[in-house]
């Protein structure tokens, strides 16, 4: 088991190499001349030069490439934003708390009310509480986030008041956008354990546990959600990774001071590093969520996990499970 | 005094049980005024073809049948004396309660082996607790004594005990099937139903297998309903057998009756499809036609269309069972008695 | 039709009484199954309302979506204009019948991008396997490793703000998804005996791959595609809302959200009317989506 979790971290950095790269080529390709951006308007061309050595801009692009992927490995140098002058890392840390926070707690709220709902749902098809599951569900999916955002922001601060209008000076600023944000994990979830659980219902053990004459109750419980539960697990994981790139959007409606709102404010002053850098930190901090989850499948599912380690009894266990035989 | 103790209750009786799945594209008559009973120590073989209903039937007595699109339209079916059917105005809390008594039975008096072992096992619960899980569900003891008995169990069909904890995915076909077995013997039920056990198995797993349920059946008296398309098996291990045809019994007796003075053209039909040890045939002769479609039987015998010897007459009604000897059955207007020849 | 008549026996007779049982293959059985999914039938119409909706613009729009009516800015709705105006005096309603025409080609084309090269790719990956397989999906890993919207918005910032690039942009965002689907179905028909013997009377593996594979894979491969294409919908409206790709005037309805931002103290009413399009839109897709699912997916009702 150890030695799949260390290969799995050691893919970690192809991958990572992978996105730098990748990050890299976009920034190369994007028109404008970082010196004269970070200079301002009123550079001379020799400072211009200057600076262009001093970033490196007239080496080969192999060379820049390779610095490029040193620098951020050892120093976690994103670069300077254009419009602070400030190293970007510095900023984005600063501002990845917020970002979060808001991920984490929608993804709780998601597991805590998404799933009971979707094995409800599941387990009264046909009836009407699962046609207004699905129904409802499907209706908040096509939201987009941003405007269910706006919607709410014109009903609970602008009609109503209740509710601050941007920011999160007081805690009661973070009450749209956890439910906005929360409200999309939880209809994602719903669908998911709803179908997982509709699949594991029809299966032929399910039929062999009623035929051991065990309780509804226990059938739910032990050997449905046991075995529906096992895909929704990885849909959380990858959903939370989902939720750190997909609340763009939504932080710039509500002015939350998060990396998302960063990156979208880069992209209107075309703040190139800045937005560069936001998104290749967010896309590593994914690599990793995104590894955490392949691991923690290959421990919950037995399948996978005596595949993965080949694990047989210790002499331990065997000598206790023969003794209990004899007593027998 | 022998007379006496052989009328014992039988362990199931059926009569005129009728079971229809209702889909949205048509209503498939799966049974079709089925009636048998087993007594203690009986081995039923019940033969037929893919679809003569008899997986239904075996699901009727667990009452296992899936509601919703199945539907018990009429019939009884009595276990140890006590009927599990309701009439259809049954009130909610009545059929809740048989639903209780049907979990305690399920197990321990009735159990069930299932035809396909590769997806009857929770593949993420270990092979071990899967068996002292029935045990613990019917049987009072304490946890590691029900964990005890289930090593006694994997021993019994032939897997050792240290496998306790692995996972259905480790093993093989057979050790599966073997585990679905052991699920099914660990409180001794009285009626074990077996569908098509060793369809899915190698020969020499089988031949394990039956052995292994015959020695269930000398030793503890368990009564068996052996669903099967294998005469050899009715042949090793039964002592009844009934032949199934588009959900009706179309000849039941003993199976000394049924493999020496079969009378049912459907019967006769099966014998003459078998290739024989003895002579040497250029080709079989196979029963004519398909199997009739449950969509869509007709008012008259169903097996009309395929039968080498029907008649006008065979179209104007629908047959019932006649008794042509001691405790044999046939289903045909052309049934005679045995000692008029 | 059965040996004992019940109620529902004769449900059924009565309805049969119209109907001939004609040969039934999977495909037929599908759409038969689709067409009795109430809400697949909801979903298609909205989609073919929206469609048209598109194409015939210029006859349904009261105006166009540059007409300024400038004596009544930011007015709320009212007889001559339904949905409002907005800051310069232009009809919301005709700028939202218009927006389906730039975000329904955009989201089409989108999804046609990325099924053109997710499908070789993946088709390529099922049937050749092996290390090819390997690399693949090793590449296809660290594609998908930046989340798909934010590899649009880097793309579209290098490469430029016109509606090619944004096509461009959001399929590379969608291709490793569409990789892995048309890999996924293929593999489960790749080891079919049928291939085997395909191959054993001569057919080359262009042939086998495109005959004989592929049609298997249409059934997840359709349902993909229908689901990309609402999730396409809103990438492209969330991609104009930041100001990426499709910028205004053009009234995209992402864009046109965008723009009416700024009035949500004051026309709030600016926001609401795009926003359903954008929900309706989505919502037919997804309605479809489900539909299809369930009708692929061979059960016992």
């Amino acid at each position: 088991m150890a030695r799949y979790i260390i290969k799995r971290i050691l893919w970690i950095i192809p991958i990572m190499l992978g996105v730098i790269t990748i990050i890299f080529i976009i920034s190369s390709l994007t028109p404008g001349d970082p010196a004269a951006s970070l200079l301002g308007s009123t550079a001379t061309q020799e400072e211009i030069d200057a600076m262009h050595h001093t970033l490196g801009l007239d080496q080969p692009l192999i060379k820049q490439w390779w610095d490029y992927i040193v620098g951020i490995v050892t120093r976690f140098d994103l670069g300077d934003s254009y419009q602070t002058r400030q190293p970007v890392i510095n900023e984005v840390l600063a501002r990845f708390p917020v970002t979060l926070t808001l991920a984490l707690l929608a993804t709780a709220i998601g597991i805590v009310v998404g799933i009971p709902l979707g094995v409800l749902s599941a387990l009264k098809q046909y009836t009407w509480v699962d046609n207004v599951v699905l129904v409802f569900s499907v209706l908040l999916i096509s939201l987009p986030n941003f405007w269910l955002g706006m919607m709410l922001l014109n009903i609970f601060s602008v009609q109503l008041g209740w509710l601050p209008s941007y920011g999160i000076a007081s805690l009661s600023g973070w009450v749209l956008p956890i439910m906005v944000a929360g409200l999309q994990s939880t209809t994602q979830n719903i669908r998911i354990t709803r179908s997982s659980m509709l699949e594991v219902m029809r299966q032929d053990y399910i039929r062999t546990a009623r035929a051991k004459g065990q309780t509804e109750k226990i059938i739910v419980t032990k050997h449905m959600l046991r075995n529906a539960l096992i895909p929704v697990a990885t849909s959380v994981g990858s959903g939370l990774g989902n939720q750190l790139g997909g609340n763009m959007a939504l932080e710039s409606v509500f002015s939350l001071p998060g990396v998302g709102n960063y990156i979208v404010k880069a992209i209107t002053a075309i703040n190139t590093p800045s937005m560069l850098g936001g998104i290749l930190f967010v896309a590593l901090v994914f690599v990793l969520v995104n590894i955490a989850v392949d691991i923690a499948y290959v421990i919950i599912d037995p399948r996978l996990k005596t595949r993965v380690t080949g694990k047989k009894m210790s002499k331990k266990e065997m000598k206790k499970l023969l003794a209990k035989q004899e007593v027998a | 005094m022998e007379e006496i103790i052989k009328k014992s209750a039988p362990v199931v009786e059926i009569k005129d049980l009728v079971v229809h799945y209702e889909t949205y594209d048509g209503v498939v008559a799966a049974v079709n005024g089925v009636s048998f009973s087993i007594e203690p120590k009986d081995v039923l073989g019940l033969v037929g073809e893919t679809g003569a209903g008899k997986t239904t039937i075996a699901l009727s007595v667990m009452q296992l049948l899936p509601m919703p699109p199945s539907r018990i339209v009429q019939g009884s079916i009595k276990l140890d004396g006590e009927e599990l059917i309701f009439p259809s105005g049954a009130k909610k809390a009545e059929k809740k309660a048989m639903e209780k008594k049907m979990q305690e039975y399920r197990g321990k008096k009735v159990s069930m082996i299932f035809q396909d072992p590769m997806t009857a096992l929770n593949p993420v619960q270990p092979i071990g607790d899967q068996i002292s899980e029935v045990i613990e569900l019917h049987e009072k003891m304490s946890k590691s004594e029900a964990e005890g008995r289930a090593c006694d169990m994997l021993e019994m069909v032939g897997i050792r005990a240290e496998r306790y904890k692995d996972y259905p995915h480790q093993l093989s076909g057979g050790m599966k099937q073997r585990v679905v077995i052991a699920i099914a013997l660990a409180c001794s039920p009285e009626l074990l139903i077996a569908d098509e056990p060793t369809t899915a198995l190698d020969v020499t797993i089988q031949a394990q297998v039956l052995d292994m349920m015959k020695d269930l059946r000398n030793r503890f008296g368990t009564a068996m309903l052996l669903i099967t398309h294998d005469f050899g098996i009715v042949a090793d291990i039964c002592n009844k057998c009934a032949v199934a045809y588009a959900g009706e019994i179309v000849e039941i007796g003993s199976v000394e009756d049924i493999f020496d003075r079969p009378q049912h053209p459907y019967t006769i039909g099966l014998f003459d499809s078998i290739p024989s040890l003895t002579k040497d045939v250029k080709r079989l002769t196979p029963v004519q036609g398909l199997t009739v479609d449950p969509n869509d039987l007709p008012q008259y015998c169903s097996f009309y269309d395929r039968c080498s010897k029907c008649t006008e007459e065979c179209k104007g009604c629908d047959p019932k069972l006649v008794e042509v000897g001691p405790g044999h059955l046939v289903k045909c207007i052309f049934a005679h008695k045995e000692d008029e020849e | 039709m059965a040996k004992i008549t019940t109620s529902a026996v004769k449900k059924i007779n009565s309805r049969r009484k119209g109907e001939k049982r004609g040969r039934s293959t999977p495909a037929k059985d599908a759409w038969r199954r689709l067409i009795r999914n109430k809400m697949a039938i909801v979903g298609m119409i909205i989609i073919i309302a929206l469609i048209l909706m598109a194409i015939f613009a210029p006859l349904i729009a009261p105006y166009g979506y540059s007409d300024m009516d400038v004596i009544n800015m930011l007015s709320g709705p009212s007889k001559e204009h339904w949905f409002g105006t907005d800051q310069l005096g232009r009809d919301m309603l005709s700028r939202c019948i218009y927006g389906a025409r730039i975000t329904l080609p955009i989201a089409i084309f989108t999804v046609a991008v990325a099924c053109l090269f997710g499908g070789v790719l993946g088709i390529l990956c099922a049937y050749f396997g092996g290390q090819f397989d390997n690399i693949i999906m090793r590449i296809l890993d660290i594609w998908g490793s930046i989340p798909g919207i934010m590899l649009s918005i880097a793309v579209v910032a290098a490469l430029g703000n016109n509606m090619y690039v944004l096509v461009i942009g959001l399929s590379v965002g969608a291709v490793p998804n569409m990789a892995r689907t048309f890999r996924g179905a293929i593999f489960t028909v790749v080891d079919n005996d049928y291939v085997e013997a395909s191959r054993s009377i001569g057919a080359g593996n262009f042939r086998i791959m495109f005959k004989h594979l592929l049609p298997n894979a249409v059934g997840p491969v359709i349902l993909a595609v229908v689901q990309l294409l609402g999730v396409e919908v809103l990438c492209v409206s969330m991609l104009s809302f930041l100001g990426v790709g499709v910028q205004p005037p053009t009234p995209e309805w992402g864009s046109l959200l965008s723009t009416s931002k700024e009035f949500l103290n004051t026309a709030s009413y600016l926001c609401i009317f795009p926003g359903i399009f954008i929900v309706l839109t989505v919502l037919g897709f997804n309605l479809l989506g489900d539909g299809l699912r369930d009708a692929l997916d061979p059960r016992l009702k």
